[in-house]
This record gives structure tokens, C-alpha cells and sequence, in this order.
């Protein structure tokens, strides 16, 4: 069985840094990736990525990975890990393919787009929902379009969309947006985007295709329905956590409880980086840096382990 | 790998799963033909008329449609199709 110092899992920002770092202090290192894709990737708009004032995510991260396969690193791509074995001061890692052993780990497997659960909405999937802007916003040319979740990726998706729709309608549980006031002063200025917020989702309607949606206003209770062609949603994520449940801890969210100071877990051996993590704030330019972070950490402790 | 097997891509330039998916093929050494619904936009319908649906990528194999990136179905068909 292959042998390695560190097996890192994921290659989204966190990962792809983490193994950048592994791969220039001679780590032995493989990279275990479904895809080089992440929530990055499907990010329409990134404007707060230092040296990038303006990108789009599919850039972005060819960048990260034309830079990451400039180093000597191993990769499995299309590959997923099934199972993790601790072994003595090792571990086991057993994907669809084949079995590795490493002495350390970084599990940088990110998060997924949460789904509303709500009726209608496997019904409705591509039948005017869709969960990526960048895929599908074209399909949408002259139409009347929501997009649910009043966050940042919500706010950029309805500033894209006006390249597109006829009518934007921006949906939000909560009583304020919570995107950037940047991006708030952009939306609230264009007559094309109405805002409403305060609301709860209750389902999709349609035939054959989405016709409208039905929301309750959280205030009074009163149901009310908004006639739409399509709708995107945009109301977060959560952490891709499945593999690590019983190994390392994780908080209440099922996000891995890190150290801060060293992306440690709570198992020896095991550091995480980027929106897997417990860190309050997901961003690409934090993920990257608890990639290095979990990276050097891993370094110091292969050090120690090897005296 | 089979002869007769044809693989059609309905994508998008913007489309990140659109990326994916051909990168997938090309690393199983699959080739494929592609059309780029922003360069073929009235193809849109024949997309969705084929596949009962508007988003994309939508992957024919053989006539058969995968619709978005979905890797166990799109090995079961190129499996079924003795391209793997």
C-alpha cells in the first residue's frame, strides 16, 4: 500500500493552498478531490480576493490549480473517499479505487448548497430551479425570476441576473439582507430587483414548470404567492462532514471543531481548513489562509512524530 | 473502447459542471462532441425537448440523457456501453 506523509481530502481553495504548502516543504502529499470545483467554482462574482478586484470563481480556481500542479504533489481527481481507518500514529484512507496510508491528514472536503426541503422542489429542479446562476441564468432571457436567501451569494446572483431577467425578486427570511452593504447599495438602487423580507418559503407550484412561488409573511402569517418563470437559490451551505462523524468533533452545525491557532481537531493527526471548518466566516481569502495554516501545522507535527 | 459510442454536451461557457463533466470524459479518454448553447442558443430547445429539462449540462450518451454533473450515472451508461 502507498505510503504518505499527509493525504489531504478536498481541493477547493483550503485544500488546493494546503497542498501548494505541503508540496514546497517536501511533504510526501496526495491530494484526494471528487472534483477541483468547491463552492469557489460556482461563484459567479469575486470581488474581494486580494490582487483579483474582479473575477469569476471558474477562474479563479484554474489559477489555484495551474499553480497547485507546478509542485510536486500527487493527485487523485474524481476519486472520493469512502472510509478513514486510524491505525497506530496513522491512518487508513480507502477510496472508491484503492487504499492509502498517511501519517497525517487535512480534510478540507468544504460544504455543499443547503436545499430549502420544501414541497415541490426535486419537482421543479430544472424545470425552473436551479441551484447555479453561472449554469443557468441564461435560460431565464426576458423572464420573471427569484432568487431566494438575502446573503452575499444571493445579492451577486441578482445583479447577474439583470443581464438576463425581466424581474428580479429577492427573497429573504430574515427582516434585513445580510450581504455586504457594498453589494446591498448596488441591489436597492436598481429598479429591476424588488426586495422582500421577512419571509418563509412554503413551496412551488406549477404544471409541468414553475409558475409561481408561495411564502408566508413572517410578521402576520399571511400566505401569499408570487408568480415567477424561475428561481435560484442561494441560502447557504453546510459542511460536507458525512466522512468525519465519529472521528474528529464537530460543533452543533456539523462544522469540525478547529484550533485556531493550528487547525488542529480533536483527533491527533487530523487538521481541517476552510468552510468545513467552525470558523464563523466562509470566505475564499480565510480558506486559503487555514489551508497554509493547516499545512505548516501538519509539517511541525510530522517533525515531531519523526524525531 | 466501443466504436459506436457517441457522447453529445449541451453546455455553456459560463457553466462551472459544464467544465467538470468534460474534463471528466477527456481524463477517461472519452472524446465527445459539444454544443455551446451561448455560440447555438436556438439549441436550447432541442436541450430541453431531449431531456425534459432547461439547466444544464446535459450529457447524451448514446442517445441516453444525463442531466448535470452526476458521475455514477454518467459511468453506468459509458459501462453500459463497454467505454469503461
Amino acid at each position: 500500500m502507498e505510503q504518505y506523509d499527509l493525504i489531504i481530502i478536498g481541493a477547493g481553495p483550503a485544500g488546493i493552498t494546503a497542498g501548494i504548502y505541503a508540496s514546497r516543504k517536501k511533504l510526501k502529499t496526495l491530494l484526494i478531490t471528487k472534483e477541483f470545483l468547491g463552492q469557489v467554482g460556482l461563484t459567479s462574482r469575486i470581488e474581494n480576493y486580494p490582487g483579483f478586484p474582479k473575477i469569476n470563481g471558474k477562474d479563479l480556481l484554474k489559477n489555484f490549480y495551474n499553480h497547485l500542479t507546478q509542485n510536486e504533489i500527487e493527485i487523485k481527481n474524481y476519486e472520493e473517499v469512502v472510509k478513514i481507518k486510524e491505525l497506530d500514529n496513522k491512518f487508513k484512507v480507502k477510496t472508491e479505487d484503492g487504499e492509502f496510508e498517511s501519517l497525517a491528514i487535512i480534510f478540507a472536503t468544504g460544504a455543499v448548497p443547503k436545499k430549502l426541503a420544501i414541497k415541490n422542489e426535486e419537482k421543479f429542479l430544472g424545470r425552473g430551479l436551479s441551484y447555479c446562476l453561472t449554469c443557468d441564468a441564461k435560460a431565464f432571457e426576458g423572464k420573471k425570476v427569484a432568487v431566494i436567501g438575502g446573503g452575499n451569494a444571493g445579492a451577486q446572483s441578482s445583479v447577474e441576473l439583470l443581464k438576463f431577467a425581466s424581474e428580479i425578486y429577492l427573497l429573504e427570511y430574515l427582516e434585513n439582507l445580510t450581504c455586504d452593504e457594498i453589494l446591498k447599495e448596488e441591489i436597492i438602487n436598481q429598479s429591476k430587483i424588488k426586495i422582500i423580507t421577512g419571509i418563509e418559503v412554503l413551496s412551488f407550484e406549477g404544471e409541468k414548470e414553475l409558475k409561481k412561488i408561495v411564502f408566508k409573511e413572517r410578521k402576520t402569517g399571511e400566505i401569499k404567492e408570487l408568480e415567477v418563470e424561475g428561481c435560484f437559490v442561494e441560502i447557504g451551505t453546510k459542511p460536507n462532514t458525512e466522512l468525519m462523524k465519529g472521528l474528529v468533533n464537530l460543533n452543533e452545525k456539523g462544522e469540525i471543531i478547529v484550533n485556531p491557532k493550528t487547525m488542529a481537531t480533536s483527533k491527533k493527526g487530523i487538521f481541517a481548513a476552510g468552510d468545513v471548518c467552525d470558523f464563523p466566516y466562509k470566505q475564499i481569502v480565510l480558506a486559503t489562509g487555514e489551508g497554509a495554516l493547516a499545512a505548516l501545522s501538519s509539517y511541525s507535527y510530522l517533525k515531531n512524530l519523526k524525531k | 473502447m466501443s466504436s459506436a459510442l457517441k457522447v453529445l454536451i449541451y453546455s455553456s461557457s459560463t457553466c462551472p459542471y459544464c467544465y467538470v463533466v468534460k474534463d471528466y470524459l477527456i481524463s477517461k479518454g472519452i472524446t465527445f462532441e459539444e454544443i455551446d448553447l451561448d455560440e447555438q442558443p436556438k439549441k436550447r430547445k432541442e436541450m430541453e425537448e431531449i431531456s425534459g429539462q432547461k439547466n444544464i449540462p446535459v450529457i447524451l450518451i448514446n442517445n441516453e440523457a444525463v442531466c448535470g454533473w452526476r458521475k455514477e450515472e454518467i459511468d453506468k451508461l459509458l459501462e453500459k456501453y463497454g467505454a469503461i
